[in-house]
């Protein structure tokens, strides 16, 4: 999938934000923190959180879609495959610097659910929420200091940093009252399937893969 | 430059190939479109210029680019949004993509957006893209 612009036509990769034929060509656009979660999950971390209505005339075309499911067509359509990992299985992919890493979710799971890293040297830490499963990442700099995190035990998403011994959500929202309203810095990540991340990005490493 | 716009065109290509048939990369961010706002035209993305408009009358002239799918997708421009307490239509374990932007939050619900893949919505007052 590409997108266009309505003012300029110009075509621009979903997965980067950056625009590569047309007037707009070079251009970037920044990302933002986006949390892949259930329903009920995000409703407990923003109660007043606003939702698509529904009624936008194409209730019907709506359904469930289960991702990272095997399904094998998409290979055949790829000008090449990275078979170092399955085509539709799922990762957090993590972009810093020149660097590019793919955290495979069900490596997450295997994980405390908080994994401190440096990316091309910088110190970032990425968070795993079994409820949601799904990953997000956040730099490990909290006002000039590097914290470690530790996963916090509970059903809830909660690591605390090595400074203060805060307690951060999912979100990068620090919940310990004296801090509050306090986040981290979020660091470019979001799911995607790996023939997706892997087009885009062939020289990524893999977490845990030498 | 040349190199980098080859590189692009070239990893654009398997990713469109790719999702014409599938639709869906599990792949979602959320793109501010203020560096836009900075081009000659002065435009964001649908984010916010095109109020109004129904599906029917998006624009069709980037169809002909022959070097990309003529399939489309029909995006959500400032789609209409309902307070938590009256959703009805989400269970609890239902997928959400959800955003926050200077203090307001918006919760996207997958199964709409991979349908249309793409909303240009205004968030705590910034324009930005969802995509999915």
């Amino acid at each position: 999938m590409v997108m266009t612009d309505r003012q300029t036509n110009s075509i621009w990769s979903h997965l980067d934000g950056e625009a590569f034929e047309g007037p707009m060509t070079g251009q970037e656009m920044g990302f933002l923190p986006l949390i892949h979660t259930t329903w009920e999950e995000w409703l407990a971390l923003h109660p007043e959180t606003s939702v698509l209505s529904y009624e936008t005339g194409f209730e019907a075309q709506y359904r469930s879609v289960t991702i990272g499911m095997p399904n094998g067509r998409f290979d055949r359509q790829l000008l090449s495959v990275d078979d170092r990992l399955r085509s539709e299985e799922l990762i957090l992919g993590v972009m810093e610097g020149d660097a590019f890493v793919a955290y495979p979710v069900a490596a997450l799971e295997q994980t405390s659910g908080v994994i401190n890293v440096d990316v091309d040297g910088v110190p970032i830490v990425v968070f795993y929420d079994a409820v949601a499963n799904a990953g997000i990442a956040y730099s490990r700099n909290l006002d000039g200091e590097i914290a470690n995190f530790e996963r916090v035990s509970g059903t809830s998403f909660l690591a605390a940093d090595s400074i203060s011994g805060a307690l951060w959500d999912f979100s990068g929202r620090n919940v310990t009252d004296e801090h509050a309203d306090a986040t981290l810095n979020f660091v470019t990540s979001y799911l995607s399937e790996w023939y997706g991340w892997s087009a885009y990005h062939p020289d990524t490493t893999i977490y845990g893969e030498p | 430059m040349n190199r980098l716009m080859t590189r692009y065109r070239e990893v654009a290509l398997k990713a469109r190939i790719a999702a014409r048939t599938m639709g869906v990369a599990a792949a979602v961010g959320v793109t501010s479109l203020l560096l836009i706002a900075c081009g000659s035209q002065g435009g964001s993305t649908g984010a916010s210029p095109t109020t109004g408009q129904s599906p029917s009358d998006v624009p069709e002239a980037e169809t002909s680019r022959e070097n990309f799918p003529r399939s489309r997708f029909v995006p959500l421009d400032n789609p209409d949004v309902v307070p938590a307490d009256a959703v009805t239509f989400l269970q609890p374990d239902d997928r959400v993509l959800g955003v926050t932007v200077n203090g307001e939050s918006r919760a996207y619900p997958v199964n709409m957006m991979t349908f249309h893949h793409v909303a240009n919505d205004v968030v705590g007052g910034e324009p930005v893209l969802v995509t999915f």
